[in-house]
């Protein structure tokens, strides 16, 4: 294989390479490079002496959304609503089931590990905890550099000045390359877990609840990193998230989900001002607000009951069994995600169209 | 239980509390001389980012700090008219559990898995209460799963931890909290590891179950919407010390120290859009490498590279408004710093900070 050279970071475009050829350039700002169709991860859950498979946990059942490069998508949901398992099939560091993944027109679905190693060029992931996603025994500048050798990206003084170069890019100072993740703070760490996702100059980023584990000013750092970050870079950010502050400062675009499933989706400002689902109304009322004056506690959507176990969903709408407005037809009949009338969002609700304030 | 009881002396006042531990770089205290009072029905919320010493104030307040290794080296905890430093390890433990009581972070892992949810609250009740029987304790108990909202209590009563979702099993340790009825309850988080809809439930349980109790509470979080939702008083620290105390109303509205500015504007809000955010710089500050002089010095934007800062450590003091407190030397400059940094971060900051 020949040696491919990275993009820099100032924005010239002449030297970077596609993940799959090395005559395609960028994608153009709004082109979609990221579409999922129909995704399906199902788990065999096993049971008795000899494991035999007795039933299927539905993960992800039926998860569809395009990111257009340059945006960034947020993915809300809360624990056990298959946002993460999403994000790992996108990845496929988990095999789906069934479903579509297109990469810049590319199924990365039926693609064999030795195609998709390439084509992962283009799609990195930031993980929640970056003691836990980082080698303790390995410095952080040869953490940075391993996805460049994997891909055969520079000699080794190139990939020196690339380390160099992505440590400032992400706010470190570039002497610390020989430093151990012990030495840094879990801000710190983070950061050289955005640096490494983007050594081999991706196109889009997978960012699984990146700012989660960090203290509020730490947290403001690294969303504004990454918002001049997607700016400079032209970015695209899947952002997995179950803050719906956060999602609301740094989304474009934003996906709600339920049990395995998208009950929501749409522009961010509709979402916020006007949701439509009973499901992403009770979560918005739900985050408390910090103004003692104006709290939410008023006016708050409290759900009754816990989220049922995705190993045994409830029929037709799956939130029907938490929702004030379910009725006998609920229980029946799955709703669609479907466009309502005079706005760009879709809801999977019967009666969302009643629902607008 | 004191026989004492003015209606004016607060349920909880600690003075000039210190905690030391031994760290590879020597002494360190990660609580270091901080005083506040909870006043009877009140809620006081500690708020601070981890390391700042809000939890191990809580577990010196309730005589548990890890040991060995951290130790109370001086100032005063007085609860209900007696000195709880002085103490002994039994005394200690007739009042935890029943005048003083505690919810924690992590519901499933401060429950017993081996015993029934009823058998653990029934153990509360009959530690502090050898007369009860256990069938009446076990009713005691359905009645107060049933009171924080554990639908079907009467059967529930006799499952194990690992059968209740996290949710739950915070509703159980909020049974087991008010179980003898507190005059405080300490909450250490209580909500952090749960959902949000999940939480929403929790809190609204915690409020009434407070209500019932009639206990003051001292809650400890890291969450400001929690805090503005629950708290009546504010207490800020940073480094282990104090830097602000005031009313909830006033910590939103007008901060008086520029780290309690820094968190709200480090804040992304779900009622409104920012144009961005207004992060603090830099680290804090890691046990036993405090910095000299104002501890938040090396990150502050109010301080201009003023000596004054380095030089001297600023005393938390009372400022005009009554009942508030801050450590800056330079307060009296926050008001239009304020008006400054809301004008930066967007055209909503009334909502964001109304100005002071």
């Amino acid at each position: 294989m020949s040696r491919r050279r990275y993009g820099v970071a100032s924005g010239s475009t002449s030297g970077v390479g596609s993940p799959l050829g090395e005559t395609a350039d960028r994608p153009a700002p709004g082109e979609v490079i990221l579409e999922v169709e129909d995704l399906l991860v199902h788990f065999p859950i096993r049971s008795g002496l000899l494991q035999r498979v007795t039933g299927g946990l539905r993960a992800v059942d039926g998860v569809s959304f395009t990111l257009p490069a340059g945006e960034t998508l947020g993915l809300v949901g809360e624990s056990g609503c298959g946002k993460s398992t999403t994000a790992l099939a996108v990845m496929r560091l988990l095999d789906p089931t069934a479903g579509r993944i297109r990469f810049r027109g590319h199924d990365l679905s039926r693609y064999s590990r030795r195609q998709l190693r390439d084509v992962r060029r283009g799609i990195q992931m930031v993980f929640q905890d970056p003691h836990s996603s980082l080698d303790p025994r390995v410095t952080v500048g040869d953490s940075i550099a391993e996805p460049l050798q994997i891909h055969g990206l520079g000699d080794s003084a190139e990939v020196r000045e690339r380390v160099a170069e992505l440590l400032d890019m992400v706010g470190l100072d570039r002497t610390h390359a020989g430093r151990y993740p012990h030495q840094f703070s879990g801000g710190q760490l983070q950061r050289v877990g955005i640096a490494r996702a983007l050594a081999p100059d991706p196109q889009v980023l997978i960012l699984d609840e990146p700012v989660s584990a960090l203290d509020v000013s730490i947290q403001a750092q690294i969303i504004t990193l990454l918002q001049d970050l997607q700016s400079r870079l032209g970015l695209a950010y899947l952002f997995i998230s179950h803050d719906l502050s956060v999602v609301r400062h740094i989304c474009d675009r934003v996906a709600v989900m339920y049990l395995g499933r998208i009950v929501e989706a749409g522009d961010r400002r509709e979402i916020y001002r006007a949701a439509a689902h009973p499901y992403t109304q009770s979560l918005l009322s739900a985050v408390p607000r910090p103004d003692p004056g104006r709290s939410g506690a008023s006016t708050r959507i409290v759900l009754a009951g816990d989220i049922p176990s995705p190993a045994d969903p409830p029929s037709g709408c799956r939130f029907r069994t938490r929702c004030w407005k379910a009725e006998q037809r609920c229980a029946e009949e799955t709703p669609a995600l479907v466009e309502r009338a005079g706005t760009s969002t879709r809801s999977a609700c019967h009666f969302a169209a009643s629902l607008r304030s | 239980m004191p026989a004492a009881r003015d209606v004016d002396e607060p349920v909880l006042s600690v003075d000039d509390l210190v905690v030391e531990v031994d760290t590879p770089y020597g002494r360190a205290r990660p609580v270091d001389e901080v005083s506040f009072e909870v006043a009877r029905g009140e809620t006081v919320a500690i708020v601070g980012e981890s390391g700042c010493g809000k939890t191990m104030t809580a577990l010196a307040v309730l005589g548990l700090l890890p040991k060995p290794g951290a130790r109370v080296a001086g100032g005063r905890i007085r609860f209900v008219g007696r000195d709880l430093l002085g103490l002994s390890g039994r005394e200690l433990r007739r009042i935890r559990g029943s005048a003083m009581s505690m919810i924690f972070q992590e519901p499933v892992s401060a429950l017993n898995p081996v015993f029934t949810i009823g058998q653990q609250i029934s153990d509360v009740l009959r530690a502090h209460d050898p007369a009860l029987t256990r069938p009446a304790a076990r009713r005691r108990a359905v009645e107060l799963l049933a009171d924080v909202g554990v639908p079907g209590a009467s059967s529930r009563v006799d499952e194990y931890p690992n059968q209740w979702s996290g949710g739950m099993c915070q509703r159980a340790l909020i049974a087991m909290a008010i179980a003898n009825r507190p005059e405080l309850l300490i909450a250490d988080e209580p909500t952090t590891a749960l959902d949000v809809t999940i939480q929403a439930q929790v809190l609204e349980v915690l409020r009434a179950a407070q209500r019932t109790a009639g206990a003051a509470t001292l809650l400890i979080t890291h969450d400001l919407g929690v805090v503005a939702e629950m708290a009546d008083r504010v207490v800020v620290m940073y480094g282990g010390r104090v830097v602000e105390t005031a009313s909830a109303e006033e910590i939103f509205s007008a901060p008086r120290h520029p780290y309690t500015l820094g968190l709200l504007t480090s804040l992304p809000r779900v009622d409104t859009d920012l144009r961005r955010l207004l992060p603090i710089p830099g680290q804090p500050p890691q046990l036993g490498r405090i910095p000299v002089g104002c501890s938040f010095h090396p990150r502050c934007h109010l301080r201009r590279n003023r000596a004054r800062c380095v030089d001297e450590d600023p005393a938390l003091a009372a400022i005009r408004s009554p009942g508030r407190r801050t450590a800056c030397h330079f307060h009296d400059e926050m008001r239009d710093e304020v008006t400054n940094v809301a004008a930066e971060l967007g055209a909503d900051v009334t909502t964001a900070v109304r100005g002071g």
